[in-house]
């Protein structure tokens, strides 16, 4: 348990990221999904874990939507025409880099590397919710169609489409930036 | 490119973007980590204890003494209300007994409510 959780948690993270687009919601997200997996599920083998993971990582981001959808019925209805926070600022845009392990040697490639990976992050968090979820966890967590199907709790052939739509959606999106991978 | 080689380039950027996870959020995430396994012990002892119970001598010999106590309990209920049903039963013959061979005491007739019932009966 304690190394499937090292090992997800980060990309875990970031998937809820994608979806929430608020750095402590999503710190929320995977805390919540994290003990909900290690209160129910800790006596399940090690290979059926990835596939329940996400499928509580993917309830509870929507559980915090159903919530957000509520208070934001709830704020409209007691403040209007009220100055808030800048809702344009993107969170996946303030990410600071911890480690530099990973950075191209000279400054223009890193400068490159940087802004590849942004606009994917951006244009992941664009895809519709389902097309993120299925091609986040095909391609991403390694998960194969049916674990996918069953943590998505849709059938097979309706991953595969998700799949190749977000793919198709990606790519159109990156090639239009001027992105070829 | 097929759809599988684009997403493992995509893939790569991917992970290194979890890579650079800014420290407060990694911090957080071992936090977060480690409360999970705690729970996850926690559960794990519930688990050890109550499936450990049943092989356990120390554990089932409680639960036999709290059993045989809520039996001899039900038993003595039962065994009390069957005794007085049947005293219950044993005073009613003895009675009818005694009117059918016209030995009832004295104090049968000096009784009012023994009066009132031969009353109500010889009018019915």
């Amino acid at each position: 348990m304690s190394d499937f959780l090292a090992a997800v948690e980060r990309r875990a993270y970031k998937q809820a990221l994608y979806a929430l687009r608020d750095n402590d919601a999503a710190l929320d997200a995977v805390q919540d999904a994290m003990l909900k997996l290690a209160d129910k599920y800790a006596d399940k083998p090690v290979d059926e874990l990835p596939m329940l993971f996400q499928r509580i990582l993917q309830n509870v981001i929507r559980d915090f939507f159903r919530r957000q959808k509520v208070r934001s019925l709830f704020s409209t209805l007691f403040s209007t025409f009220q100055g808030g926070e800048d809702s344009e600022s993107d969170p996946l845009e303030t990410l600071e880099a911890a480690t530099d392990s990973n950075l191209p040697e000279s400054p223009q490639a890193q400068v490159e590397q940087a802004q590849i990976m942004a606009a994917i992050e951006k244009e992941i968090a664009r895809l519709p919710p389902r097309q993120r979820e299925a091609f986040l966890m095909r391609y991403w967590e390694d998960m194969d169609i049916a674990e996918t199907a069953a943590a998505m709790g849709c059938s097979e052939g309706s991953v595969k489409t998700h799949c190749f739509r977000a793919a198709q959606t990606l790519s159109t999106a990156l090639r239009a930036k001027g992105i070829e991978l | 490119m097929n759809e599988r080689d684009f997403a493992n380039r995509i893939k790569h950027y991917l992970d290194l973007g979890a890579g650079r996870v800014d420290s407060r959020a990694a911090t957080r995430l071992y936090e977060a980590r480690l409360k999970a396994l705690s729970h996850a012990a926690i559960a794990d002892a519930r688990v050890s204890l109550t499936g450990g119970s049943q092989s356990s001598l120390d554990d089932v010999l409680p639960r036999g003494r709290t059993l045989i106590a809520v039996i001899a309990l039900a038993l003595a209920v039962g065994g009390f209300s069957y005794w007085n049903a049947l005293e219950h039963a044993a005073e009613l013959a003895e009675v009818d007994t005694a009117l059918l061979a016209d030995e009832l005491p004295i104090d049968a007739y000096l009784d009012s409510g023994f009066d009132e019932w031969l009353k109500h009966s010889s009018e019915q």
